[in-house]
């Protein structure tokens, strides 16, 4: 079974607090437990003192009653006085250090015990009632006796705090060697929490920016494919309007082979009958409306054969802006008439075109045509616009006219497609065929209330494309 | 005598216009349907031959090549007509001697026609 990293993280980071907290609890103990051991090794420590103060003062006490001996009872009475109150005090401090050791609690007891009889029994002069009188020496055979006992107690106190101290230091040894331990194992995973984290982050940050980067491209990528996708149906429409063209023309050209056949034998027959019949008025009347009839439809197919054939061109290189002036001035006149406001967007830059002025000067002005019909009278306006894209000749004729819909968008350039009650349905075909026999391309954009916009590319002349 | 002009035209109704057309106008004429007929024989004393280009073949390209290609016939004149528009380019190139658009009519044949005969 595989484990998430997100899942991992969030396990490590778990565990690495579980065991932060377990070491701080533990710190904590072992800080409270080191306090403990300190106060008592401190407390040892004073009753040890105490108890050397203690075993001074007896010292002391026993070397006067060495040396006083001699001096008067009086004198060594109000000595042992003082003695004993300060003896007194360390006992009283002792027994509250020692509060709750039972030996050092019995021995103090035993010692407090020796120092009462040494006081009311042996050493004379602190009785109060003042009567006893025992003689010096006796007073320190017995007194030097207790002393001693007081003072192998004392020696015992100490012996015992002495044990006392070094294990309470081993204790201390022991909590302070755990602390050490503890602040170790917090810094290392301390440390390997740093680790760990710094190592997620950069993992993360990595994949983030790979991810970035990734979708970046993704992105990038796309557009792209948009942007082919869109050439790819550009070209499609293209393409299906160039597949249309073609087919047209060779319809167009069958049936004007298929016509002209028929035509023929007409024209032969007719000038046959004329001959024949050349003194019946009627007849020749008949036969003239034959003959007219003959060259209407010969016309008819010579103009849709010519809208949609291959045209030889005669090449010349030129300024697109200055064929766009010349169609204005063919075309001006209807201009006028119809009112309509002519803006030219005119890029001043423009490189030059090689095409045949005169087929395109035709293409444009049957699109200025179209637009002028399309618009009401004094409120139309004709834009013109080149602009050079994608090293491409680009030619815009828009008006603010009535526009179309698409199933007319869809048949502009058939022919004998017109809106027009004058026209005769070849205009924007023949107008196609020019656009196309120059390699360019011509689209229409439109809608209804909209205005209708003619895009025609061509290439711009260059050495390399054209030879004439 | 009489001139003779042959032709050829996949058109019936063409062929019998233009044997009365012509017959009236004073020459013999012989008509073929199937213009393939010339490659392998060619009627005795022509004059001219009036061929036809038909929109999808080239039989009357094919036919003109052959007779301007023999020395026996290499001289006498070839009109084609047709009703391709580009016919002017094909006609040269096939080496026609001239070449008439149809729809045409009886004037324009004649003339055409007189015009090459008195050259020969």
């Amino acid at each position: 079974m595989r484990i998430s990293t997100e899942i991992k993280i969030r396990f490590g980071y778990a565990a690495a607090f579980l065991l932060l907290l377990i070491a701080f609890s533990y710190s904590v103990y072992t800080t409270d437990q080191l306090l403990y051991h300190i106060r008592w090794v401190s407390n040892t420590n004073k009753v040890l003192h105490n108890l050397e103060g203690l075993m001074l003062e007896v010292k002391d006490l026993d070397a006067t009653v060495q040396d006083k001996n001699q001096e008067s009872i009086r004198d060594i009475s109000a000595f042992y006085q003082n003695h004993f109150n300060s003896i007194d005090s360390i006992c009283g401090i002792l027994k509250l250090e020692t509060r709750g050791e039972f030996i050092a609690t019995t021995r103090l007891k035993d010692i407090d015990d020796n120092l009462y009889e040494l006081k009311h029994h042996i050493v004379p002069g602190l009785s109060k009632s003042g009567k006893s009188q025992k003689t010096a020496s006796r007073l320190t055979a017995e007194g030097q006796i207790l002393l001693k006992k007081i003072e192998d107690k004392i020696t015992d106190m100490h012996n015992a705090e002495k044990a006392l101290l070094a294990l309470r230091s081993e204790k201390l040894n022991n909590s302070t060697g755990s602390m050490k331990w503890i602040n170790v194992i917090i810094l290392v995973i301390a440390l390997l929490l740093a680790g760990y984290s710094w190592i997620s982050y950069y993992n993360e940050n990595t994949a983030k920016k790979k991810a970035n980067v990734q979708i970046s491209e993704y992105s990038h990528e796309l557009e792209k494919k948009v942007t082919e996708l869109m050439n790819a149906n550009k070209e499609l429409i293209q393409l299906r309007g160039l597949q249309k063209f073609t087919s047209t023309g060779r319809i167009a050209r069958m049936i004007a082979h298929e016509v002209r056949n028929p035509l023929t034998n007409i024209n032969l027959s007719y000038d046959q009958l004329k001959e024949l019949l050349k003194r019946n008025e009627h007849a020749i009347i008949l036969l003239d409306t034959i003959l007219r009839n003959s060259n209407r439809i010969n016309q008819l197919v010579s103009e849709l054969l010519n809208a949609t054939k291959a045209q030889e061109l005669n090449f010349k290189i030129v300024s697109i802006n200055t064929i766009l002036d010349e169609t204005l001035e063919i075309a001006r006149d209807r201009i006028e008439l119809e009112h309509i406001q002519v803006i030219k967007q005119y890029d001043p830059n423009i490189c030059d075109v090689n095409v045949d002025v005169d087929k395109i000067k035709i293409a444009f002005l049957n699109v200025v045509l179209n637009a002028v019909e399309a618009m009401t009278n004094g409120a139309g306006i004709l834009t013109l616009q080149t602009e050079s894209k994608e090293n491409k000749c680009v030619v815009r004729i828009s008006d603010n006219g009535m526009g179309m819909d698409q199933d007319t968008l869809d048949k502009i350039f058939d022919p004998y497609f017109t809106g027009k009650s004058k026209g005769n349905g070849l205009g924007l075909t023949n107008t196609q065929n020019i656009i196309l026999n120059h390699k360019g391309t011509i689209e229409v954009e439109s809608g209804i209330g909209k205005g209708t916009v003619f895009i025609i590319t061509l290439d711009f002349y260059s050495k390399d494309t054209f030879t004439g | 005598m009489k001139k003779k002009i042959v032709i050829a035209d996949d058109d019936e109704s063409i062929l019998e216009s233009l044997k009365i057309v012509l017959d009236k106008a004073g020459y013999r004429t012989e008509t073929m349907l199937n213009g393939k007929v010339l490659l392998n024989h060619i009627p005795g004393g022509s004059n001219l031959f009036l061929l036809n280009i038909r929109r999808s073949t080239s039989d009357g390209l094919t036919i003109c090549r052959h007779l301007k290609s023999l020395e026996s016939t290499g001289e006498i004149p070839v009109i084609l007509t047709s009703a391709v528009p580009e016919l002017e380019g094909l006609a040269n190139e096939a080496g026609a001697d001239d070449f008439l658009v149809k729809p045409f009519n009886i004037n324009q044949l004649l003339h055409m026609m007189e015009k090459h005969l008195k050259m020969k």
